[in-house]
């Protein structure tokens, strides 16, 4: 059964409240200023995008909380870079497979079509920013800064 | 540039105005975060730009570009380090009493938002 990604989930529910929330304030405030309220309401589900995309996503935090879970607070750096890091690896490619964005033929992988199209799509999106394609924290520019 | 627009202003409408413009900075520090930091999205461009399939080893050299997990695990504890989360003590890793606060508030928000 075909399911609907997240975010195709967040944008319905977002815009439908914000519809319902839109009509109960025209029918209980009078006069009701809706470009007022549409910023409000904006500025929550951003924040709230914001808020779930760094907790619920984010490697470092994943790495401090299981860091503060341990003894001590103290996790030897192999068990990160050998443990941790790899199993994110795959979950990670994990959601990659269940998406239809990669095939898992074997012991190898390969991007579908539609992986391909997506790619194709963050590649335009890196080259407007001029984003690099590494994915990893340039610390280096900021000290030199 | 509503305090140089003549005319009259609403307080109000200055805070709303406020609001929209924060709201438009988080949108594309969400879309600027995840084309430059995403693991997920950098993982499926690093398969297609391999064109070839890859085994995970290999998947995981293309995605370091060579280089080692190991390598990008200490990019991403360098957040950590250098926000004074946690500290090095040798081969361990120690969060810092600040990033116990953090976790705590991580932790909280996680389960406001029913994330397990």
């Amino acid at each position: 059964m075909p399911t609907l990604s997240p975010v195709v989930i967040l944008a319905f529910a977002a815009v439908t409240a914000h519809a319902l929330g839109s009509l109960l304030g025209a029918m209980l405030i009078h006069p009701f200023a809706y470009w007022n309220a549409a910023a409000v309401f904006c500025f929550g589900v951003m924040s709230y995008i914001y808020l779930f995309g760094a907790v619920y996503k984010s490697i470092s935090l994943r790495i401090l909380l299981d860091l503060t879970r341990r003894p001590a607070r103290t996790m030897e750096f192999s068990d990160i870079s050998d443990r941790q890091i790899p199993e994110i690896f795959n979950e990670r490619s994990a959601i990659l497979i269940e998406g239809g964005l990669v095939d898992a033929d074997g012991d190898t992988f390969v991007p579908t079509p539609a992986g391909q199209r997506l790619a194709a799509r963050i590649a335009r999106g890196r080259r407007l920013f001029a984003i690099g394609d590494t994915g990893l924290y340039d610390f280096d520019t900021l000290k030199s800064k | 540039m509503a305090f140089i627009v003549p005319g009259e202003r609403d307080p109000v409408d200055v805070f709303c105005g406020v609001l929209l413009l924060t709201t438009a900075m988080l949108f594309w520090n969400v879309a600027w975060s995840l084309l430059a930091f995403g693991f997920t999205l950098t993982l499926l461009t690093a398969l297609v730009q391999a064109g070839q399939p890859l085994t995970r080893s290999e998947w995981v050299r293309a995605y370091m570009q060579g280089s080692t997990l190991e390598k990008f695990a200490r990019n991403r504890l360098q957040l950590l380090l250098g926000t004074g989360m946690a500290k090095t003590d040798r081969q361990n890793i120690v969060a810092t009493p600040f990033g116990a606060i953090v976790a705590t508030i991580v932790r909280s928000t996680r389960f406001l938002f029913g994330i397990r």
